[in-house]
């Protein structure tokens, strides 16, 4: 990432950014006014709530949440297991994060046995197994001693030397 | 800090250098994963599958709703299941895209100076709409295929004038973002070497968020495609569970209508402008030439399900009362009330030799949840528009 004090050239203008910021917004009014139109259903500060509160929630709760756990996770894991554990918590989250609202049932109608009909626990539990299975093989392979230490680079990966002092 | 010349804005924010601590402080974010190449990337798939998802969400919509230009085909018969099918599918694919590029791109929530000009400001002020949209969007559309509403609004419309201010503001990003993207994507052009790591480097990262994608996909979306039914581990329908073998969305019982469908004295009317208003009880409904039709029942919330029906065909019975040949028709629900109680046939799906009020599925009379004594059902239509519990068709 550019660092922060440079002057950023991803920096937008151009004829370009004008029109497509002109037309972007002409259609996100095309939304406001639809929206004011049907309040009677949308309920517009319910619904600001929601709309707004999901980029709060995220950049405020998920994503430092997120981040902690990725510090954590880096220091914790050995090297040659840490891009597989990685990718398997990556996985493993979205999988639950999908998953978590049909474990706890939410929207599970009593009257209506053919909503949310599967056994999602066993469901989840395949999942996750299936995941860290693939994890460990992975892991294991590149953790076999012998094998020469992996510098990552974007290019042939598993392909580079050992490099004197390991960067 | 190399010192360039600034514009005035950024030359603003200088007395408040104190305050960059935290996330806001030069380097805060290590991973060489916060650059530009896996943004783009992301950036380009999230375009894709946002571009779909509301092309589909309006077709899904405007079927519904339709303009007075809109005549929407009775065939090809799956062509609805397709449409639905492939919205929910690209929206629950979008979850892992999102987020994986809302954690590349999260140190810019927190760039130094905040604001550099008048097109960045307004660049940044469109984050807002589209980061909370696109959230929105999927978490709504997620929650909506589960009956899951911990909100108080009416879901169908709340999505839908949601996503024309996501979309809009997606336009804007692409507007501020489409030079560098295309710098990053473009093959041949000099990329800066990714730094040395031992975690996952761009490559795996991308793989990862696209095998995340994958596997979501392949255990979600058994609901519509049948042969990965057996995969489904995360489906929140399954369409072979069910009454009759396949699902319900509203009940005979929270529909309001468990008398009124079982009361002998029920009788289907046609009325409106027809020569010869009808009458008909359940026996002579029976009695009249039965036709058979294979129809998928095809969910706006993305499953599907296909079954054997009998029944009357809505044309036979539009000549039987000497209605015109291209009269749109309206048909009504037992069910007090509700926005679904009523469903319009244009004049296409109103003609065409499938489209039935169905009194048998598979062989057997309709099941009380399924629409007993009889529901309309045709080919390609949305599931809330096969009207269950039918009162009377009015045609217009």
């Amino acid at each position: 990432m550019r660092t922060a004090g440079a002057r950023t050239s991803n920096a937008p203008g151009g004829r370009v950014f004008w029109a497509l910021a002109a037309a972007g917004w002409a259609v996100a009014l095309v939304g406001l006014w639809g929206l004011f139109k049907d309040a009677r259903s949308t309920m517009p500060p319910d619904f600001a709530r929601w709309f707004l509160g999901s980029a709060v929630v995220h950049d405020l709760l998920v994503a430092p949440a997120v981040f902690a756990g990725a510090v954590l996770v880096r220091r914790v894991v050995p090297k040659p297991w840490l891009r597989y554990v990685q990718a398997g918590l990556i996985v493993s989250g979205i999988m639950l994060l999908v998953g978590l609202p049909l474990l706890l049932g939410l929207g599970r109608n009593p009257d209506n046995p053919t909503i949310q009909p599967g056994n999602y626990a066993a469901g989840v539990t395949v999942i996750l197994t299936a995941v860290w299975a693939a994890v460990g093989v992975l892991g294991a392979r590149a953790a076999r001693p012998g094998r020469p230490r992996q510098s990552s680079r974007a290019v042939g990966r598993g392909r580079s030397k050992p490099r004197p002092g390991g960067r | 800090m190399v010192r360039k010349p600034r514009r005035s804005a950024g030359e603003l924010f200088e007395p408040l250098e104190r305050l960059r601590v935290g996330p806001l402080r030069e380097g805060a974010f290590r991973s060489r994963l916060h650059s530009e190449p896996p943004a783009a990337w992301l950036g380009l798939a999230l375009g894709v599958a946002f571009s779909v998802c509301f092309a589909t969400g309006l077709v899904s919509h405007a079927i519904q709703n339709p303009p007075g230009w809109l005549l929407w085909p009775s065939r090809p018969v799956n062509l609805y299941r397709l449409n639905q099918g492939l919205h929910v599918a690209t929206g629950i694919a979008s979850i892992p895209l999102l987020l994986a590029k809302l954690w590349v791109v999260y140190p810019r929530l927190w760039i130094w100076p905040p604001v550099e000009n008048v097109a960045h400001a307004i660049e940044r002020i469109s984050l807002a709409p589209l980061v909370g949209g696109a959230v929105f969007m999927l978490f709504t559309g997620f929650a909506n295929t589960l009956t899951w509403y911990p909100w108080r609004f009416f879901f169908p419309r709340a999505h839908f004038w949601g996503a024309w201010i996501t979309i809009g503001a997606l336009v804007v990003h692409v507007g501020a973002k489409a030079t560098v993207t295309w710098a990053a994507l473009r093959p041949g052009s000099a990329k800066p070497p990714e730094p040395p790591g031992d975690g996952l480097d761009r490559r795996g990262f991308l793989t990862t968020v696209a095998a995340a994608a994958g596997a979501l996909t392949l255990v979600t979306v058994g609901q519509t495609v049948k042969p990965l039914s057996w995969l489904a581990l995360l489906a929140p329908r399954r369409p072979e569970v069910g009454p009759q073998g396949f699902p319900v969305n509203k009940s005979a019982w929270a529909a309001g209508v468990l008398e009124s469908a079982r009361d002998p004295g029920y009788r289907l009317l046609v009325e409106g402008a027809v020569a010869r208003p009808l009458s008909l009880s359940v026996d002579e409904l029976r009695a009249l030439p039965q036709r058979e039709a294979t129809l998928p029942i095809a969910c706006v919330e993305g499953w599907s399900a296909t079954v054997h029906w009998t029944g009357v065909r809505v044309r036979d019975l539009l000549r039987m009362a000497g209605a015109r040949l291209d009269a749109e028709v309206a048909v009504e629900s037992l069910q007090p009330k509700g926005g679904y109680r009523r469903s319009v046939l244009n004049r296409l799906h109103a003609r065409d030799p499938l489209t039935l009020l169905a009194l048998e599925v598979n062989g057997e009379p309709l099941h009380i949840d399924h629409g007993y004594p009889v529901r309309l059902i045709g080919p390609n239509r949305p599931g809330v528009m096969q009207t269950k519990w039918v009162h009377k068709l009015v045609v217009g």
